[in-house]
């Protein structure tokens, strides 16, 4: 890993953090939902930190560089986020589906009492 | 002095076996008012509830212990109730504490909490070593001493129920408990004896506790203290 790989990866995680804690502190974000991002950063600074642990890592895989190894090792963290978002939208979504009915019929309950 | 106004909130998913029994070793021991949160439950819950005239609030959808928990604060913060008492459904709590719980939030303590710890020692199992882990991550935030954070028993005064009815990131575990300590509201425990689980299952999974343990670590060592005081 160049020097230049390296602090653009712990400028980028510090800004991350930053703008993380700063949404919470806005009450803009879940305490939940931010914790995959805090890990994330704190995975890179790590790495940026001990260059020496991801070239011996990324030897053992057979990449062509440690940056190929950085690259690849984010794309796959950010695949796991994706997966976790849909199904967060999908449960999400089924929940205001099923809110939506619970409200409608409610409603129509309301109204044949009415007419009674 | 007044009588204060106290609101037993009692958060249930699940849990029609054990509910019976909750609300009437309730009302066996104290004549407060007590409501009931069923979080969508799948089971005959909502049906046992009807049946037996139970005060409830009825969530359609399951949307989790801290949003059942929440809804219970904003009935008890639009009622002006002076105390809301947090207890579990499933059992495991037992109301003849509870009047021991108001009694501190009536000498001026901001949250009590049902500590299974204060004078007994605690066991080496899984769950306890995770409870010795909050305990000491605590400290390091705060400089207190919490013997039993994650207890369900607890009791809250007037001065924080707006706060956890209406704000955001508020759910009723340890790391809103660092956040209150932070901005020096007081935090009091008393020791009770708890049960073991009667009927019905426990969420915590191996799994599911090995990531509560590392959200709250995360929100307690490093979130709440960039929170707003």
């Amino acid at each position: 890993m160049t020097i230049l790989l390296q602090s653009m990866l712990i400028l980028f995680s510090i800004l991350n953090l930053c703008y993380t804690i700063y949404q919470i502190r806005k009450s803009k974000l879940h305490i939940d939902d931010s914790i995959f991002t805090i890990c994330f950063s704190f995975i890179l600074i790590l790495m940026s930190i001990f260059p020496g642990v991801v070239t011996f890592v990324s030897n053992m895989l057979g990449f062509y560089s440690a940056s190929n190894f950085v690259l690849v090792f984010i794309v796959f963290l950010l695949i796991l986020q994706i997966l976790k978002l849909q199904t967060k939208i999908s449960v999400m979504n089924e929940k205001l589906k099923t809110l939506n009915q619970v409200y409608a019929i409610e409603d129509l309950e309301k109204r044949k009492e009415k007419k009674l | 002095m007044k009588k204060l106004k106290v609101l037993v909130v009692i958060p249930c998913y699940n849990e029609a076996e054990n509910i019976e029994r909750v609300i009437k070793d309730i009302q066996s021991h104290v004549d407060y008012d007590y409501v009931i949160v069923n979080d969508g439950s799948k089971d005959n819950t909502l049906e046992i509830l009807n049946k037996n005239h139970f005060s409830y609030i009825s969530l359609p959808v399951n949307y989790g212990l801290a949003s059942s928990v929440q809804t219970g604060f904003k009935y008890a913060y639009q009622h002006d109730y002076d105390v809301v008492i947090q207890f579990d459904g499933d059992g495991q709590h037992q109301a003849k504490y509870l009047k021991e719980l108001v009694c501190e939030i009536e000498k001026g303590n901001d949250i009590v909490i049902g500590s299974r710890f204060v004078h007994k020692k605690k066991n080496f199992s899984a769950r306890m070593i995770g409870n010795r882990l909050l305990t000491f991550f605590i400290f390091l935030a705060t400089g207190k001493h919490i013997n039993d954070p994650t207890s369900g028993l607890r009791a809250y005064s007037k001065r924080v129920i707006p706060e956890f009815a209406m704000e955001m990131n508020y759910p009723p575990e340890p790391d809103s408990i660092v956040y209150l300590m932070k901005r020096k509201f007081l935090v009091k425990e008393v020791q009770v004896e708890m049960l073991d689980r009667v009927a019905g299952t426990s969420y915590l999974t191996s799994f599911k506790s090995f990531e509560y343990m590392l959200k709250m670590i995360i929100s307690i060592l490093i979130i709440q203290q960039f929170r707003r005081r």
